[in-house]
């Protein structure tokens, strides 16, 4: 009783009325802890008006007796001293609403998993340790603040950004659902780097007629506005309702252009094709690719001479060089972003001379699909970009540009390996007489079907070398490339005459992620990809509620995993918006401006960028936040603090907590 | 009835894999010693010095913050951020000439009750090591 | 009205600031308990061994408590209607705090008896005192960090720059952004204002509770940002971490000193096992980097804290051969006869020449905790230096070793990072 007074002069205000409820869980708890001698305990604490034990508390019995306390002694707060939070935490919650309190005025208590279970042989000391759990919830019921749930209400509507083989998929996925989208992709088609290719693995399809029926299903899709061209340039508000601004550049051609490519054929500007890598050529005016979709013409403006040819051919007076940049604000309830990855510039390691002169005969694996494309300058045909030979020896090299920490990239891109085993057996199989070697640190083909891919080009005869070569020097005389390279099975130092050298260069995070991350507020790893919010678990979402990712701009994926995540998130996208509205549990961040001194600690923290600088000071955004609690420690003033873990409730149950328990008598 | 204090252990458990293995060790029925009391936070990242030094303060031997695996935070990043704020804490104690090893920042993981009780099982090696240098906050 | 003045242990200065309220035509007293309506002050300088009045109604304690002082504090407590703390020593144990590490036990006077009124800082400012006085219930603080021109973005840490780095600052770019750390966010408005001679606040003045704990709080989050090894433990069953050091919270070299310098006898934390050496000044500064020296004995320094402050910059000048400007000698000679005149008014309770030595020390040290000295120069230009250029504070090399100043008053220690591992001094009169 001296406690009692003590406690009481402690908190002289509360005059809240606590209820307390020890289960026994049948053996599981009262057979190692005393329940009656915790109840009995409880009425002992300040401000605790009822206290029981029940043999079932999540039983309807037990459910009926605290509503009945709750309703006869007046209770205000009630503590459950049973299961985990998550097991009946719930249960109970709901017992209290439906007798009029705010759910949130629970507090559970857990005796079992964290006491009878593990101290099994130490009857007195679990008990006493229950006194003491029971005495921590009652004093951080005492200051258990109400919670409301707020109703918000969302735009139907989803933004996908990236028109590559993920946004694709994740933006015809929600327009099934009917859901309208909105399709932004920075170039002038879509399609993404899939078109690119000219085989995909394991069975050596061609990626056009895979994709194709996905992007004009995308394309003339009802639900689907398309924006090609364009690039979004801001974002504001929160999960439910976003306000995007996306720009479009303009394409200098209308939309009644017919694609039949007389512009093209007088236009005298030429220039290496983007997206050729090079390999190929193209037009001031031109399209991406042959079944680029949307189909109409777009000037380069950059690089147009004003000549004037184009504009007089076009038989349906398509092009207006006239148009303008334009914006065009929507309002969405959820954003994708799959804006895909790079090919990594191998022009950084010096010692592989890729691009400098006379080391011509280096390329890339994206140049080599390009090349042996069906509608590249070569005719599809493998020619030696220095003189149109055909080689008699290629070198592919792996791991260009990733597990490489001299270039900062220390992971593994997972698709190469099986990107060169494939390109490998094309060479051998169209060039029978070709020698081709693969130097390689480990071939990793994990996967159905992908093992055995490599074994069948084995058999093809591709030869493969364990180790990472030093260097590529230009040989003049012998007019090929020398690959140094130690094989590290025979411990033996080779030299490799290559008449192409191709690099399986990494996969890396776009260049313009660092700016979008930045619009969207997504955090980002170290290695530049989009981080999502829990690696196993939640692999779709970001860090930000509403905003969700899709393919290669999460880490390095291939065309499976894109297709399959950008599927995952649309339903992640959707399965938000369905209801029209989202129910919050307003457990989040409040700021005293009082104690607040705009130092912006607070805005650092925020992992999901759920606090703004607003008219000069930091403002919680409300449905942003989630009530982690980053921020409580980082504020220097405790000017911030999460409704119900605030310092002095979270100090409430320390104090109790920390006080060490009393050892078995003598 | 004669009474001795015995050791005193503070842990600091996130909603997320914290409580979720040490849930799980229950679960499992591990054992573990009745010195170990858990408190209940959202976020690893949620703790602050302040909640450390209250812990101290009421009387606890040692503290320690659980929380996710490293890039498996469920809010993110609130346990590197925590781990940096221990370190300094940390360094803050042994300035003070105590013993580090009463402050320790540990991961578990939600489905392995061993990793709880792993951490727990640690805590008290230190904390046995600690005392033997005479380094608890104590006298 | 009368009130008491009580000087305990430690430096004189906040109660030689009390000489400023000495026949000040705007002393007097409202809405104190009791005393609703003006009242005429009387000053009673209670330093002789506590001969005590019979009552007094307000107490005023500058400087830190031991445990001889326990009896006498509780006896002032009984006679005095009101008890205020004045200064950081008296409210948080202050600098003489520092040697809690060591295991001295320090008191602020809360921790012995109740105290109605806290005014902080180290030096605490007499305009506070006296507006607090002249209206006990309309005072009113701002806050620092709300008012420093310089402007905060608080973003992730980069690296933890220290003073003896010494960069060039932008007048608008926040300390902690370039990387010092300072804790000017926990600070209210303060009379020194040591951010605007170029030194990063440490918090002598918070407006709450635990400042340094929070502080600390706060640096570490900001620390954040960074890629962990884990390891499995030899029990296999977690991850091993937070054992070893990192780049960024090595780089705090004195965390104690950094974050406490003036709470840490207010601090949860029991006095600290650091062995002491028997002498609260070698208590103090052992533990300290060499570049905060100047920045506490500037502060905690009493009536020498001029000539306590050059001997240290002097000792590690000479040590490290730095050539001083001719200007920069001369100024600093003036600094010490200033002294002689600020010691004089000191003794003999003279508010005009406290008030012109002190106007003139800020002259040339920017203020009276002397924040624009530094090693082989100044930090800011003031006006009344002439070729400023000449003796502009440059970053000066850590050097390991030992280190006597001219007048062999002061000797010190350094090991390889810049920490003093000893320190002797004669009696300086504080």
């Amino acid at each position: 009783m001296v406690e009692k007074e003590k406690d009481k002069k402690n908190n002289p205000k509360s005059n809240e009325r606590i209820g307390v409820f020890v289960c026994h869980c049948g053996h599981n708890i009262a057979d190692v802890v005393d329940v009656k001698a915790v109840a009995e305990y409880a009425k002992t604490l300040p401000n605790v008006e009822f206290s029981t034990d029940n043999m079932f508390m999540c039983s309807k019995q037990g459910i009926e007796l605290i509503k009945n306390a709750v309703k006869e002694y007046n209770l205000t707060r009630t503590v459950v001293a049973s299961c985990s939070k998550t097991q009946h935490g719930p249960t109970f919650a709901r017992a209290i609403s439906e007798v009029g309190l705010n759910k949130h005025l629970h507090q559970q208590v857990n005796i079992r998993e964290h006491d009878s279970w593990v101290h099994q042989k130490d009857h007195v000391e679990a008990t006493e340790k229950a006194k003491q759990l029971v005495k921590a919830g009652v004093n951080r019921a005492r200051t258990l603040e109400e919670v409301r749930t707020q109703k918000i209400q969302i735009t139907k509507a989803v933004l996908v950004i990236g028109g590559g083989i993920a946004g694709l998929r994740a933006a015809r996925d929600t327009a099934d659902s009917g859901i309208p989208v909105y399709l932004v992709e920075r170039e002038s088609s879509i399609g993404g780097h899939m078109t690119q290719l000219n085989k995909t693995f394991p069975t050596n399809e061609c990626p056009q007629c895979s994709i194709s029926p996905l992007t004009n299903a995308v394309a003339t899709h009802e639900n689907v506005t398309l924006f090609t061209n364009s690039i979004v340039s801001s974002v504001d508000g929160s999960i439910g309702n976003f306000t995007v601004t996306i720009t479009t550049k303009p394409r200098y051609v209308k939309s009644n252009c017919t694609s039949c490519g007389e512009c093209a054929s007088v236009c005298p500007v030429e220039l290496p094709a983007e997206w050729d890598s090079g390999m190929g050529i193209r037009k001031a005016i031109y399209k991406l690719y042959p079944q680029a979709i949307p189909s109409t013409f777009v000037v380069d403006r950059k690089n147009c001479i004003d000549c004037g040819r184009c504009v007089e051919t076009c038989p349906v007076n398509a092009i207006d060089f006239s148009l303008k940049k334009s914006k065009t604000k929507i309002k969405v309830g959820s954003i994708i972003v799959a804006t895909g990855y790079e090919e990594y510039d191998p022009s950084e390691i010096e010692a592989y001379h890729y691009k400098i002169p006379g080391y011509e005969n280096i390329i890339t694996q994206l140049q080599f699909e390009r090349m042996m494309g069906p509608t590249s300058l070569t005719g599809g045909q493998l020619l030696r970009p220095s003189d149109g030979r055909i080689p008699k020896n290629v070198v592919i090299i792996q791991c260009v540009g990733s597990r490489n920490e001299l270039v900062g990239n220390e992971y593994c891109t997972g698709v190469c390996c099986m990107f060169a085993i494939k390109n490998a057996g094309i060479i051998k199989d169209t060039y029978p007489d070709s020698n081709v070697y693969i130097c390689y640190i480990d071939i990793r083909t994990p996967g159905l079907y992908y093992e055995e891919y490599y074994k069948a080009c084995q058999k093809k005869g591709v030869l493969f070398i364990r180790g990472r070569p030093s260097e590529i020097e230009a040989d003049p005389e012998n007019d090929c490339l020398k690959v140094y390279v130690e094989d590290t099975f025979m411990a033996e130092p080779m030299e490799l005459h290559a008449d192409l050298v191709i690099l399986s260069a990494a996969m890396v995070a776009p260049k313009g992620v660092g700016l979008l991350g930045s619009r969207l507020q997504l955090l980002r790893g170290k290695e530049g990809f989009i981080k999502e919010f829990h690696i196993k678990m939640d692999p779709t979402r970001s860090s930000r509620d509403g905003i969700f990712i899709a393919g290669a701009i999460q880490g390095p994926k291939d065309i499976t995993q894109s297709v399959a995540q950008g599927s995952a998130a649309a339903v992640g996208a959707v399965s938000s918006l369905v209801k029209g509205y989202i129910e919050k549990e307003m457990i989040i961040a409040k700021i005293d401006y009082d104690l607040c001194t705009k130092c912006r600690a607070c805005i650092t923290a925020c992992s999901p960028s759920a606090i703004l600088w607003e008219n000069g000071k930091p403002v919680v955004n409300e449905v942003g936040c989630k009530g982690c609690g980053i921020c409580m420690p980082a504020c220097p003033t405790h000017a911030i603090q999460v409704i119900n873990y605030r310092e002095e409730q979270l100090r409430d149950e320390i104090e109790a907590v920390a006080h060490p328990i009393l050892e078995k008598g003598v | 009835m004669e009474t001795k204090t015995k050791k005193n252990v503070v842990c600091f458990m996130c909603a997320e894999c914290g409580q979720g293995a040490a849930n799980t060790a229950g679960v499992a029925r591990m054992q573990y010693d009745t010195s170990i009391k858990i408190i209940r936070v959202k976020c690893a990242g949620q703790v602050g010095p302040i909640q450390i030094m209250d812990a101290y303060k009421n009387g606890a031997d040692s503290v320690a913050v659980i929380g996710c695996c490293f890039g498996a935070c469920h809010f993110f990043n609130g346990n590197l951020v925590s781990l940096r704020r221990v370190k300094l804490l940390k360094k803050f104690i042994k300035e003070m000439g105590y013993s580090e090893l009463i402050l320790n920042q540990y991961t578990a993981r939600a489905a392995e009750g061993e990793t709880a009780v792993g951490d727990f099982e640690d805590i008290l090696e230190k904390l046995k090591q600690a005392i033997e240098n005479k380094g608890v906050l104590k006298q | 009205m009368k009130i008491g003045i009580f000087q305990l242990n430690g430096c004189t200065k906040c109660r030689n600031e009390i000489i400023n309220l000495i026949g000040n035509p705007e002393l007097i007293v409202r809405n104190v308990k009791d005393y609703e309506e003006e009242t005429d002050v009387k000053l009673i300088w209670c330093t002789d061994e506590y001969n005590l009045p019979s009552s007094i109604d307000i107490a005023i304690f500058s400087g830190y408590a031991t445990s001889e002082n326990l009896h006498c504090l509780q006896e002032i407590r009984k006679i005095a209607n009101q008890v205020f703390t004045f200064g950081s020593c008296a409210t948080d144990g202050g600098i003489f705090g520092l040697a809690y590490q060591k295991g001295i036990e320090i008191f602020p006077i809360s921790k012995i008896i109740s105290v109605d009124q806290e005014i902080r800082g180290c030096l605490a400012s007499g305009d506070h005192l006296l507006a607090l006085l002249k209206d006990y219930n309309q005072f009113q603080s701002e806050k620092l960090c709300e008012k420093c021109p310089r402007e905060s973005t608080c973003s992730f840490l980069e690296e933890i720059v220290h003073q003896i780095d010494l960069q060039e600052l932008d007048e608008k770019q926040c300390f902690n952004d370039v990387g010092y750390t300072c804790s000017g966010y926990i600070a209210n408005n303060c009379q020194e204002r040591c951010i605007d001679f170029g030194t990063p606040c440490r918090g002598c003045n918070p407006f709450i509770d635990d400042s340094s704990i929070r502080m600390l709080g706060m640096m570490g989050t900001l620390m954040g940002q960074m890629d962990v090894a884990t390891e499995a433990s030899s029990k296999g069953a977690t991850d091993k971490l937070a054992d070893e050091e990192d780049e960024i919270s090595s780089a705090y070299s004195d965390v104690v000193g950094t974050f406490f310098r003036f709470t840490l006898a207010n601090s949860p934390i029991p006095p600290g096992k650091i062995p002491s050496s028997g002498n609260i000044i070698a208590d103090i500064m052992v533990g300290r980097p060499i570049e905060e020296l100047p920045l506490i004995t500037g502060m905690m320094g009493g009536k020498s804290f001029i000539s306590m402050t050059i001997d240290i910059l002097d000792a590690y000048e000479k040590g490290i051969k730095l050539e001083l400007d001719n200007e920069l000698k001369t100024i600093r000679e003036q600094l010490l006869e200033l002294e002689k005149k600020y010691k004089l008014a000191c003794e003999n309770m003279d508010p005009n020449l406290y008030a012109e030595s002190t106007e003139n020390i800020r002259k040339l040290a920017g203020n009276m905790n002397l924040s624009n000295l530094y090693f082989g120069g100044m930090k800011i230009k003031l006006d009344s230096f002439k070729n400023f250029d000449n003796f502009r504070a440059h970053p000066i090399p850590i050097q390991e070793g030992t280190y006597t100043s001219s007048s062999k008053n002061v000797t010190f220690t350094l090991d390889s990072r810049g920490i003093i591992t000893n320190w002797e001094s004669k009696n300086y009169e504080l």
